[in-house]
């Protein structure tokens, strides 16, 4: 009895020793790997920090408490440099009028928005809507850089709309101010 | 010599695991869509089947009789997970298709088959030939099965990017051969062609 735990001890000590070489050699690669897929998967919001050099790191966590209040949430990511946060870029989905847009903000360490990019308009009228993320509407996406939590970002207020897409703009607008109001309640300090 | 010839020899056609053992069947009628797969399926399972013989041949005088599944499993599992862990590490795109094959490969029935049935009984070479010649084997099945669908199912074969052989210009590739019955077509049209051939040699 003795010699068979003995000897199934020595098998799995054995064992363990091999896999954790293989690890140590391995799980570098790995995170590199995987570090890579998520930048790759992201590029698009690169054009929200022009030559930043650094990691994006998604918190799925935050994404998952969030997403209890704000239901149009779909995800946050974390530009790292050197270890420490630099900004966070918020995607989520806005209902515009016809669908949802897909909106990305970028929002620097000072809770400011940095820039807004629309992603896609699937579902918005083409030429009229769609204005929104083209270039015609470049005007209309830069007017919130700069905004932050205590802005009131309503049309008629403190953003103009594009005329004729008032619903689309309107939509992308609720956009941004649901993502200042993530970055306040979820993501400031922290 | 000639018994590790003979050990060797065997797996490949007479002892075949997947057409004449019939044995690791599900997970090669699952990654035989793509070549590229079968190839890295094929010697992930050599690599683990070679390994796991040698340990288990070697440590055979000390396995007690009772442990020795639990023993089998744990030496099997170290060898797949260094496998797993070096695919994920240096093969991602691979790593991906392949999926959850890789982690299985454990319960691969070749391997713990070859693991009781053969290396706990036979000395460590001919425990090596006999794990390379039943990793061969069913390498070599599965690389003609994977050629067949994915020739068949897209129309072309591309291995590491290359495109090997097009028949696009010609047919409409049937969807169908890369799916799930074009696995059990392929396979039992081997196997018939195999009993063909033995029975007319008997003859």
């Amino acid at each position: 009895m003795a010699r068979l735990g003995i000897t199934l001890m020595m098998v799995c000590a054995v064992a363990a020793a091999g896999l954790a070489a293989t690890y140590a050699v391995t799980w570098p690669v790995i995170q590199e790997q995987q570090r890579r897929k998520v930048l790759e998967e992201n590029k698009e919001l690169l054009k929200l920090f022009p030559g930043f050099k650094g990691d994006l790191t998604e918190r799925k966590e935050i994404l998952e408490e969030a997403r209890k209040e704000f239901d149009e949430l779909e995800s946050v990511f974390e530009f790292m440099s050197a270890g420490k946060r630099v900004a966070v870029v918020i995607k989520l989905a806005p209902k515009g009028y016809g669908g949802p847009i897909k909106v990305a903000v970028g929002i620097d360490i000072e809770g400011k928005v940095a820039g807004v990019l629309v992603l896609d308009v699937p579902s918005e009228t083409a030429g009229v809507g769609s204005k929104v993320a083209e270039a015609e509407g470049a005007s209309f996406r830069e007017q919130f850089k700069g905004k932050t939590a205590a802005d009131a970002l309503g049309v008629g207020k403190d953003v103009d709309a594009i005329s004729g897409a008032t619903i689309s703009s309107r939509g992308v607008t609720g956009g941004v101010k649901n993502a200042l109001a993530v970055y306040d309640r979820y993501l400031k300090g922290g | 010599m000639i018994q590790i010839w003979e050990d060797f020899k065997s797996g490949l056609i007479l002892e075949n695991p997947l057409l004449r053992l019939m044995i690791g069947l599900c997970s090669a009628l699952a990654v035989s869509t793509r070549v590229e797969n079968t190839l890295f399926m094929g010697f992930s399972v050599i690599f683990v089947l070679t390994c796991s013989n040698v340990i288990i041949s070697f440590i055979r005088p000390i396995v007690p009789e009772k442990a020795r599944i639990p023993i089998f499993i744990v030496v099997i599992a170290s060898f797949v997970t260094i496998v797993d862990l070096t695919l994920k590490a240096y093969f991602p795109p691979i790593y991906e298709e392949l999926g959850v094959w890789i982690p299985l490969i454990v319960v691969n029935c070749v391997i713990l088959g070859r693991a009781e049935a053969f290396a706990s009984k036979h000395p460590v070479l001919r425990s090596v030939a006999d794990g390379l010649g039943k990793g061969l084997g069913y390498t070599f099945v599965l690389l003609i099965m994977g050629m067949i669908r994915e020739l068949s199912g897209t129309g072309e074969i591309v291995v590491f990017g290359a495109s090997l052989s097009c028949l696009k210009p010609y047919f409409e590739p049937p969807r169908i051969m890369v799916m799930f019955p074009g696995a059990f077509f392929t396979f039992g049209l081997l196997m018939g062609l195999l009993n063909w051939i033995q029975r007319r040699e008997g003859r």
